[in-house]
């Protein structure tokens, strides 16, 4: 009995010291650790394609060299379909993979973020901005770099509060457009009276008349849209083909190629759109994200929209959200760097907090004790769109300080 | 002619200069408070290292600061706590991190921004509109910031010559002693010299028009007419303080005690005048240890530089002038501002309070041993457990 309790326990030292590696050695004797992609590649493509993407690129240039060995990167791609259900199930996979970080759009977090604490593995949300997925105190291993959806809906209040409008606040009854609810709500508690007509719409209706009509009676002098990139466009379809140019305010999915896409019939439709969304370049200049799309483009190609602008110029589509996984993976390494290696899981998620780096768009990316968010609040800016492509707006004090990022080819 | 003009000067330029190089005195500095001064305040954690975040933030920022110090009944100082206000007025990106032992870091009041933490450092990262306001308060660990205080405090209370213990209360003649002496005292090196009068007369303009505007000193060099002597000098920022004193009401008969409340103030210039002392004597009635609240800022520095003086005179005037301004700067900024150039005030309160608990060992740790434990108390029920459980089943 003892001598098989013996094994036992050798069994199971082996077992952890063979899941504390979590990667495989290359030729040169360096390791590649893995760093799986969570996201809903067949539903949205380019929220997809467009994190993994930024992962890849920072994954292929990192090397981290630490007491325990040379660290590089390889990037798994697993697809959530949008599916909470799939998303939990494939953090389950990366974790049994030996995934030594979670990259997530943010689909099913609720209940997945706690097979990778479990695990002590870090995941790095670099798409939904929902209030409450992210706590430093009740979710220790979960990170985000990408714009908080409390931040743009109080920097839309900001924005749109003194432009004496009274607004229709159209929110979707996708899970995207249900915690956009949340925030707009606690952006203008304190101003009831800028809120013409609170309206939730189906995500996948065909026909979105009657509800921009009721909008309209309503009394609302410009439309917020907080919603999944097909219902943006329905709301401006429907809006606009019924001759009412009222203005349309969305946050980040108003840029999603989909919404240009679906309207490119009507390209002067789209004129006006406005959106909030993360800066792209930051008060250092255009210089640092337009080498990493330089980069980006070198390696997967431009982001074709399928649209052009007035003068025949094809449209491309910024790697804007990209940045935020390719940022991701270098704090992940600067934190590894930092732990000493990846065979301590706590010391690595406890260097997580003390690390930063230089983003893509030249900000400092990093979190903190108190904070696990990578993009402060002040960082969301507003864009308009012209002919196609949007510039940012010179009716606000941070957005007025960026550069133009070219969209043409 | 303006050719001519300029050969007429390089041929005196020529001429003069080997006479010039020869009779050049040397030019110093004065003593550079950074060197010459004790490096704290304000707070360097000695872990901190290089600030992982590169500084960006060129403008200016206004620093205001509460120092929140909490005693024992007999005036030891037991906690630190600081509030720290920044203005930031100017358009942009500010990136900064304040060096400081922190064991939690809270928003502040009025605050637009939250504030972040790591590893003995508060953090600050966003963008301000042309002015933006960042608060935050830190919960200090005491070991790292107590001997950083301006002030050192001490309360004895007697009763009948006995004295009262944490909590006690007693009745019969009642003696309280405080002292409050000013801890900001330093030595620093120094030099006299016979001083080029002009350059003497720029560089006090430069020290006084600092203090008048706020902001560090700067540029203070002087040519000597003769070998420098290195000499001590002792420097102190003035500290003001005002505060009170209060017993339980109806507990004592003090004279000039109104509802058992002593006020006290003075400026104890940390040279001539460091020491406060307070006695009280009285009558108590069942009487507890006495509570001090105290509100500590700096004072202003005496200029005692004036034109009758001879020019050593007015040097070591100009440099005491110098150094105490540097130092009082100093306890201006108990956390250290991202502008050390810049305006900053700082108000310390000492308060008596009740130190606060300390945690439980590994209460709060989440680490290992918590389920360590849970698992050996699982063991050792299921072990004690099953036994008598199975020989219940069987018996039933």
């Amino acid at each position: 009995m003892p001598s098989l309790l013996n094994r036992l326990l050798m069994l199971m030292v082996l077992c952890c010291l063979a899941a504390g590696c979590g990667g495989s050695k290359s030729k040169s004797q360096d390791k590649t650790l893995l760093i799986a992609v969570n996201a809903p590649f067949s539903r949205t493509p380019y929220v997809g394609l467009t994190i993994a993407d930024g992962a890849g690129l920072a994954a292929a240039a990192d090397v981290v060299k630490t007491k325990e060995g040379t660290y590089r990167f390889r990037i798994k791609r697993y697809d959530t379909g949008l599916s909470a259900r799939t998303a939990v199930a494939n953090m389950r996979h990366a974790v049994a993979d030996g995934a030594v970080a979670i990259i997530d759009e943010g689909t099913g977090i609720n209940a997945s973020w706690r097979i990778a604490a479990d695990a002590d593995r870090p995941i790095g949300i670099t798409y939904q901005g929902g209030v409450g997925l992210v706590d430093p105190v009740d979710r220790p291993n979960v990170f985000r770099i990408a714009p908080t959806d409390h931040g743009t809906a109080f920097r839309l209040a900001e924005y749109l509060i003194p432009k004496r409008l009274r607004i229709g606040l159209v929110v979707d009854d996708s899970s995207y457009g249900q915690e956009g609810l949340k925030a707009l709500r606690q952006a203008f508690a304190s101003n009831p009276g800028s809120v013409a007509i609170r309206l939730t719409v189906p995500a996948d209706a065909p026909d979105l008349a009657p509800e921009v009509l009721r909008a309209r009676r309503a009394g609302a002098t410009a439309l917020l849209v907080w919603a999944e990139p097909t219902t943006i466009a329905g709301v401006i379809a429907a809006a606009r083909g019924s001759g009412w140019q009222v203005p349309v305010y969305t946050p980040a999915t108003g840029e999603d190629p989909v919404v240009r896409q679906q309207l490119a019939n009507h390209p002067d439709w789209v004129d006006g759109l406005t959106f909030a969304a993360g800066r792209p370049t930051a008060e250092v200049g255009a210089g640092p994200f337009l080498s990493f799309e330089r980069d980006y483009e070198q390696r997967f190609g431009v982001q074709l929209v399928g649209v052009k602008t007035p003068d025949g110029a094809r449209v491309v589509q910024p790697p804007d959200y990209a940045m935020y996984s390719y940022d991701f993976v270098n704090v992940l390494a600067a934190a590894i760097e930092r732990a000493g290696g990846v065979k301590d899981r706590e010391q690595l998620l406890a260097a997580m907090n003390q690390v930063s780096v230089l983003g893509a768009n030249g900000d400092q990316r990093g979190f903190n004790e108190n904070n696990h968010e990578g993009v402060v609040d002040d960082d969301v800016y507003f864009a308009r769109f012209e002919g196609m492509t949007y510039s940012p707006v010179k009716d606000d004090p941070l957005s007025a300080t960026l550069a133009v990022i070219d969209q043409r080819r | 002619m303006k050719r001519l003009l300029v050969t007429i000067g390089a041929t005196f330029a020529v001429a003069v200069a080997p006479q010039a190089a020869i009779a050049e005195p040397p030019v110093v500095s004065l003593p550079w408070p950074p060197t010459v001064l004790p490096h704290t305040p304000p707070l360097a954690p000695p872990t901190e290292g290089v600030l992982p975040l590169s500084v960006r933030f060129l403008g200016k920022v206004a620093c205001r600061e509460r120092v929140v110090v909490g005693l024992e009944d007999d005036g030891t100082p037991h906690s630190v706590r600081a509030l720290q206000t920044l203005a930031v007025n100017q358009l942009g990106d500010y990136v900064f991190a304040v060096p400081a032992p922190v064991r939690s870091v809270l928003p502040g009041p009025g605050t637009e921004s939250p504030p972040g933490r790591r590893q003995n450092q508060i953090l600050w990262q966003g963008f301000s509109p042309g002015h933006r306001v960042l608060a935050a308060w830190a919960d200090l660990r005491p070991a790292e910031s107590l001997g950083s205080l301006p002030l050192r405090v001490r309360v004895t209370t007697e009763v009948d010559g006995a004295r009262l213990g944490p909590g006690e209360k007693r009745s019969g003649g009642l003696r309280v002693t405080l002292t409050a002496e000013n801890a900001t005292v330093a030595t620093a090196r120094s030099f006299t010299a016979e001083p080029d009068p002009v350059d003497l007369a720029i560089v006090l303009g430069r020290i006084r028009s600092a203090i008048r505007r706020d902001v560090f000193a700067e540029g203070l060099n002087v040519r000597l007419h003769s070998s420098m002597t290195p000499v001590e000098a002792r420097v102190a920022a003035p500290l003001k303080i005002d505060g009170t004193l209060t017993f339980a009401p109806g507990t004592v008969q003090l004279r000039g005690a109104r509802g058992g409340v002593v006020h006290i103030s003075g400026l104890l210039d940390g040279l001539r005048h460091s020491r406060l002392r307070v006695v009280l004597r009285g009558r108590a009635t069942s009487a507890s240890a006495p509570r001090l609240e105290l509100r500590v800022r700096t004072g202003d520095i005496a200029d005692t530089v004036t034109p009758s003086q001879d020019q050593r005179t007015r040097l070591a005037g100009t440099i005491a002038l110098e150094l105490a301004y540097a130092r009082k700067r100093q306890y201006d900024m108990f956390l250290a501002s991202p502008d050390q150039a810049g305006p900053s005030s700082t108000t310390y309160v000492y308060r008596t309070s009740a130190a606060p608990r300390p945690a439980p060992s590994g209460v709060g740790s989440g680490g290992e041993g918590d389920h360590a434990l849970g698992w050996i108390v699982l063991g050792l029920v299921l072990v004690a457990g099953m036994p008598t459980a199975a020989v219940i089943w069987a018996h039933s």
